[in-house]
C-alpha cells in the first residue's frame, strides 16, 4: 500500500518519462530515434498502471505485460517500415520526404 | 350589320395568308391576283357599310377575356368618321396594290410583299373600327409591325434595316406613353370605351388635371405614330422602303392614325385643355417640316417632310377646335399625297432608282403623263383653288385665324404657303430643264401604274364638288369660318413664292449655288436639311443620357453588386483555402506537433473547464 506522497513522486517520474518521450518524438530527425521516444512514452504509461494498481489494490499491473508485448510488436513493424523506407528513399529522415503532399 | 364590319376586318387577314400561300406554292405573281381581289372586296364592303350608315353608328361589343375584376372588352363602333378612314385605307390600299404590280416588277418575293401589305390594310381597318383603347392599341401595334416589315422590305440593304429598326423603336417609344395613358384611364376612370370616355368628359365627371395627364400620355403615342416634333426623324428614314409602301403607309394611312385617335377622343381632349398642346406641337412640326422640305434634295424625303407638315396642319386644325377641318384635310391629304408618292414611285422606277431630284431633269419630254399627274398632285398639295387641298387648307387657316393665337397662326401660315414653294421647286427640278444622264433612258410608266394615278388625280378634282355632302356626312351641320382678307393674303403670298421659285428653278435667272457657298447660307441649309438636327439631338440624348448614365449605372451595378456577390463568394473560399493549405506541410514532424498540441489542448479543457 503506497502513501499519497509517494504516489506524487512516482507520477512525477512517469510524467517526466512521458515528457522526455514527447520531446524526443518531436525533436529527433531520424525515424529510429523517434521509435525510441515512442518506447519511452509507452513505458510512462506502464509505470502509471503499476502505480495505480499498487495504490488501489487492484490487479491492473497485468496490463503492463500486454503493453510490453504490444510495444515489441510495434518495434518489429516499425523497424520493418524503416527498412522499406530506407530502400525506397535512401534515408530515414521523414522531414526530407514530403511525397504525401502535392 | 356588325357581321359585315367584322368580315371587312377579317377578309384582309385571311386574304394576306391566302396570298402568301398561293404565291409560295404556285407561280409567285399569283399572289397579286389574290391581293387585288381581297382589296376590291374589302373596298366594296367598306362602301356598303358607308351607304348603310344612315341609321346611326353600328355598335357591337362582347367580353373578350377577363382577369381579376377587369373584364377586357372587344367591340366595334362604326360611325361616319371611322367609315371615311376605312374607305381611305381600303380605297388607296387597293390602288396601291394595283400600282405595285408595275413598281415591284423586278421583285423576287411578291408573296411576302402582298402578305405584309394586306396585313397592314387589315390592321388599319381594324384600328378605325374598334370601339375601345385596348383594341385600338392592338391594331396600332399591328400597323406599326407592318410598317417595320415593309420599311425593311429590302432587308439586305443596311440602310433599310436600320431605318426599319429606327421607325420601330421611335414609334414604340411613343407607344409606351400611350399604354401608360390607357392604363391610367382604365384604372382611374374605369372605362376604355371611346364613347364612354367622351361622355364622361362632356358630363365633367373627372378632374381636368387627370384628363390632361391621360390626354398628354395618349398624345405622345400619336406624336410618335404621326411623326410630329420631336419623334419625326423615323419618317424620313422610312423612305428607304419601297415607294409604294411610303405612299400607302407613310403618307396616306398609318401616319393618320394619331390624328384619328385625337379626333376620336376630341371631346375628351377638349375638356382636358390638351388641345392647346396639340396645336402648339402641330404648328412647330409644320414649320420644321415645311422649311426642311424647302432645303432637301431627295424626291421622297421632300415628300416625307411634306407629309409631316400636312399631318401637323391636321393637328393644328384639331388643336384649334375645328375637328371637321382636320379630318377633311386628312382625307384630302391622303388622296393627293398618295398620288404624289405613286407618281414619284413611277419616276424613280423608270429612272432606275434615282432618288436625288437634282440628278434628274427634263423628264416631261420622256414621261408627259406622269409629269401632268405629278403637277396635279403638286397643285393640290400647294392648295391652289380648284383642287381639294385648297379647301381644307384654307379652312384650317381660317380656323387658326379665328383662334387668335399669333404664334400658332404665324407658324401655320408660313408653313402652309411654303407648300407651293417646295412643291414647284421639286416639280421644276425633276421635270423641266436639260435631261441628265439618269433621265435620258426614261420612258412613260406602264398603264397599270398610270391608271391608279388617274383615279387619284380625278379624286383631287372631284372631291371639292362633294365637299358639302362629305362634311355633312361626317359632322352634320358645321359652321365653316371664312375670311376674305386671309384668303387674298394667302393667295398673294403663294403667287409671289411661285414667282420666286419659277425664276430660280425654271428660268434659272438666279442660282442658289452662291448662297450655299457662303458659310451662313450653308449652315442654315444644313440646319433645315437635317430637320433642325432633331435626329442628332435624339441620338445625343440616347448616347449621353440613356446609354451614358442610366445604362452605365445599371452596368456598374450588374458588374459590381450582382457579379461581385457571386465572384466574392468564390474569392472568399479561395482565400480561406489558400491560407488553410499552408498547414499541410507534408512533414510528419509537423503533423505530430499538431497532434500533441491538440492533445494538450484537450487535456487543458478537461482539467479546467
Amino acid at each position: 500500500m503506497l502513501l499519497e506522497a509517494d504516489i506524487h513522486a512516482y507520477l512525477f517520474l512517469s510524467f517526466s518519462l512521458f515528457a522526455v518521450g514527447v520531446y524526443g518524438l518531436l525533436s529527433r530527425k531520424s525515424v529510429i530515434r523517434m521509435l525510441f521516444a515512442v518506447e519511452m512514452i509507452i513505458n510512462a504509461a506502464n509505470i502509471n498502471f503499476v502505480i495505480f494498481s499498487a495504490q488501489r489494490n487492484v490487479d491492473g499491473e497485468i496490463f503492463t505485460f500486454f503493453t510490453i508485448g504490444l510495444a515489441a510488436l510495434e518495434a518489429a513493424v516499425g523497424l520493418a517500415i524503416v527498412i522499406v523506407f530506407y530502400k525506397r528513399f535512401g534515408e530515414v529522415i521523414p522531414s526530407k520526404i514530403k511525397n504525401l503532399r502535392w | 350589320m356588325e357581321k359585315i364590319v367584322y368580315l371587312t376586318i377579317a377578309i384582309f387577314f385571311l386574304g394576306s395568308i391566302l396570298s402568301f400561300l398561293v404565291g409560295k406554292f404556285t407561280e409567285r405573281w399569283n399572289s397579286f391576283w389574290v391581293a387585288v381581289v381581297t382589296g376590291l372586296i374589302g373596298f366594296l364592303l367598306s362602301c356598303y357599310i358607308a351607304l348603310n350608315l344612315h341609321d346611326g353608328a353600328i355598335v357591337h361589343s362582347f367580353e373578350w377575356f377577363r382577369f381579376g375584376n377587369y373584364s377586357v372588352p372587344f367591340g366595334i363602333y362604326v360611325d361616319s368618321l371611322a367609315v371615311i378612314m376605312a374607305l381611305i385605307a381600303t380605297g388607296i390600299g387597293f390602288l396601291d396594290i394595283v400600282f405595285s404590280k408595275g413598281y415591284m416588277e423586278e421583285d423576287e418575293s411578291p408573296h411576302r410583299y402582298y402578305f405584309e401589305k394586306l396585313f397592314f390594310i387589315g390592321s388599319m381597318v381594324g384600328l378605325v373600327f374598334v370601339s375601345n383603347l385596348v383594341g385600338l392599341y392592338i391594331f396600332w401595334e399591328g400597323v406599326g409591325l407592318c410598317s417595320y416589315l415593309l420599311i425593311g422590305y429590302w432587308y439586305w440593304k443596311k440602310s433599310a434595316a436600320e431605318a426599319a429598326l429606327k421607325a420601330f423603336v421611335m414609334t414604340r417609344f411613343g407607344d409606351v406613353f400611350m399604354l401608360a395613358g390607357i392604363i391610367v384611364a382604365w384604372v382611374l376612370l374605369g372605362t376604355i370605351n371611346f364613347q364612354e370616355l367622351n361622355a364622361l368628359a362632356v358630363a365633367g365627371a373627372f378632374s381636368v388635371k387627370l384628363g390632361l395627364v391621360i390626354s398628354i400620355l395618349l398624345f405622345i403615342g400619336a406624336v410618335g405614330k404621326s411623326a410630329q416634333f420631336p419623334l419625326f426623324p423615323w419618317l424620313l428614314d422610312a423612305m428607304e422602303g419601297p415607294t409604294t409602301v411610303s405612299a400607302l403607309i407613310h403618307a396616306a394611312t398609318m401616319v393618320n392614325a394619331g390624328v384619328y385617335m385625337v379626333a376620336r377622343l376630341f371631346p375628351f381632349f377638349d375638356y382636358s385643355h390638351a388641345l392647346i398642346v396639340v396645336a402648339f406641337v402641330g404648328a412647330l412640326s409644320a414649320f420644321i417640316a415645311a422649311t426642311g422640305a424647302l432645303a432637301h434634295t431627295e424626291i421622297k424625303k421632300i415628300l416625307a417632310f411634306s407629309t409631316m407638315e400636312h399631318l401637323a396642319l391636321m393637328f393644328v386644325g384639331l388643336g384649334v377646335g375645328s375637328a371637321a377641318a382636320g379630318i377633311f384635310h386628312l382625307m384630302n391629304h391622303a388622296i393627293f399625297k398618295a398620288l404624289l408618292f405613286l407618281a414619284a414611285g413611277a419616276v424613280i422606277h423608270m429612272t432606275h432608282h434615282t432618288k436625288d431630284a437634282f440628278k434628274l431633269g427634263g423628264l416631261i419630254r420622256f414621261m408627259p403623263q406622269t409629269a401632268v399627274l405629278f403637277l396635279i398632285g403638286i397643285l393640290a398639295l400647294a392648295g391652289v383653288p380648284p383642287f381639294n387641298g385648297f379647301f381644307s387648307k384654307d379652312w384650317i387657316l381660317s380656323a387658326v385665324y379665328d383662334y387668335g393665337n399669333p404664334v400658332i397662326f404665324g407658324l401655320t401660315f408660313v408653313s402652309a404657303v411654303l407648300c407651293i414653294a417646295y412643291g414647284f421647286r421639286l416639280w421644276f427640278v425633276v421635270f423641266t430643264g436639260e435631261p441628265s444622264e439618269n433621265s435620258k433612258h426614261a420612258r412613260e410608266a406602264y398603264p397599270v401604274m398610270l391608271i391608279p394615278l388617274y383615279v387619284l388625280a380625278a379624286m383631287t378634282v372631284l372631291i371639292p364638288f362633294f365637299k358639302e355632302q362629305i362634311i355633312h356626312f361626317l359632322f352634320g351641320e358645321v359652321h365653316e369660318p371664312f375670311h376674305l382678307n386671309l384668303l387674298v393674303a394667302t393667295l398673294t403670298v403663294m403667287f409671289v413664292l411661285f414667282g420666286i421659285v419659277f425664276l430660280i428653278y425654271y428660268k434659272r435667272v438666279a442660282s442658289t449655288v452662291k448662297l450655299l457657298m457662303h458659310p451662313l447660307g450653308r449652315g442654315i441649309n444644313d440646319f433645315l436639311f437635317n430637320g433642325w438636327y432633331v435626329d442628332a439631338g435624339i441620338k445625343w440624348i440616347c448616347r449621353n443620357v440613356f446609354y451614358g448614365s442610366i445604362a452605365k449605372a445599371v452596368e456598374w451595378i450588374d458588374i459590381n453588386v450582382v457579379d461581385g456577390a457571386v465572384n466574392g463568394t468564390a474569392r472568399l473560399s479561395l482565400a480561406c483555402w489558400d491560407r488553410c493549405r499552408k498547414i499541410q506541410t507534408g512533414d510528419v514532424i509537423d503533423y505530430l506537433t499538431y497532434f500533441v498540441a491538440g492533445v494538450i489542448a484537450v487535456a487543458l479543457i478537461i482539467l479546467f473547464v
